[in-house]
């Protein structure tokens, strides 16, 4: 199949409604020329996002592993969700106007 | 508890932590650490707690209040916390707790009896496609299609 001169290739899918109406939106709101600009713009902001970059990982690995020194275990952890459920259920009774 | 064992050095976990975020930090890992935003409260809380109950504070009992009558102190505390909060997101894919989750938390409720905040984490990992969790709670075991990791 010969490309078009923009470069660009044919490329079949389909769209929910919503994800239609969304883009049309974008498009009249002139956000994007097109609905294949606003498209291309999402896919390259997913991927940018969705790339891991293994120099960033490394150092924050190495800042983070072990940055604190608390000394916390299963009892810790338990004793930590007890005072806060017990926080919470008090703060519910004080706001329904019960000691 | 793997997210409080990666940044604390003296917990119990903290070598299991330290194998499995080593190996998610790897280049080209194939392994990738995945937890709702829900983790982010449940540890943030953790470790604003265990600080509160050192010194200066010193906060024996009731930390929870005590924090959250004592707005300075939080500010205070997060100054030690915000580095390797940051840190430790940076090295998971935090993943939001979108709508239709409930619906979701709802049905592992009523399949497997899960409380509401375990099985929101057990939602959010079907709606992600995603069928292997790092606990030590054995409860997890309860819902079908869940491979449960332990340290």
């Amino acid at each position: 199949m010969a490309r078009p001169a923009t470069g660009k290739r044919d490329f079949a899918t389909r769209l929910s409604p919503r994800t239609l109406e969304q883009l049309d939106l974008l498009v009249r709101q002139r956000r994007f020329g097109t609905r294949t600009e606003a498209i291309e713009a999402a896919v390259s902001r997913l991927f940018e996002a969705e790339q891991r970059d293994p120099e960033r990982l490394r150092r924050a690995f190495e800042r983070g592993c072990g940055a604190l020194r608390l000394g916390l275990d299963a009892a810790a952890l338990s004793e930590a969700e007890l005072d806060r459920l017990d926080w919470e259920a008090r703060r519910a009774r004080w706001a329904e106007g019960r000691p | 508890m793997y997210a409080v064992g990666f940044v604390d050095a003296g917990s119990t976990w903290h070598r299991a932590s330290r194998e499995l975020f080593s190996r998610a930090a790897e280049p080209n890992s194939s392994v990738q650490l995945v937890t709702a935003t829900l983790t982010v409260d449940e540890v943030v809380f953790i470790l604003l707690q265990e600080l509160a109950a050192r010194p200066p504070y010193g906060v024996g009992r009731s930390r929870s209040q005590y924090l959250a009558e004592h707005p300075d102190v939080v500010r205070e505390l997060m100054r030690v916390v915000e580095a390797p909060l940051a840190d430790l997101v940076e090295l998971l894919t935090l993943e939001p707790v979108v709508p239709a989750d409930v619906l979701g938390m709802q049905a592992v409720m009523a399949t497997t009896g899960l409380l509401p905040r375990d099985a929101l984490h057990v939602a959010v990992m079907r709606r992600v496609g995603l069928s292997t969790l790092v606990s030590d709670d054995t409860a997890f075991d309860r819902c079908a299609g869940i491979t449960r990791l332990a340290p």
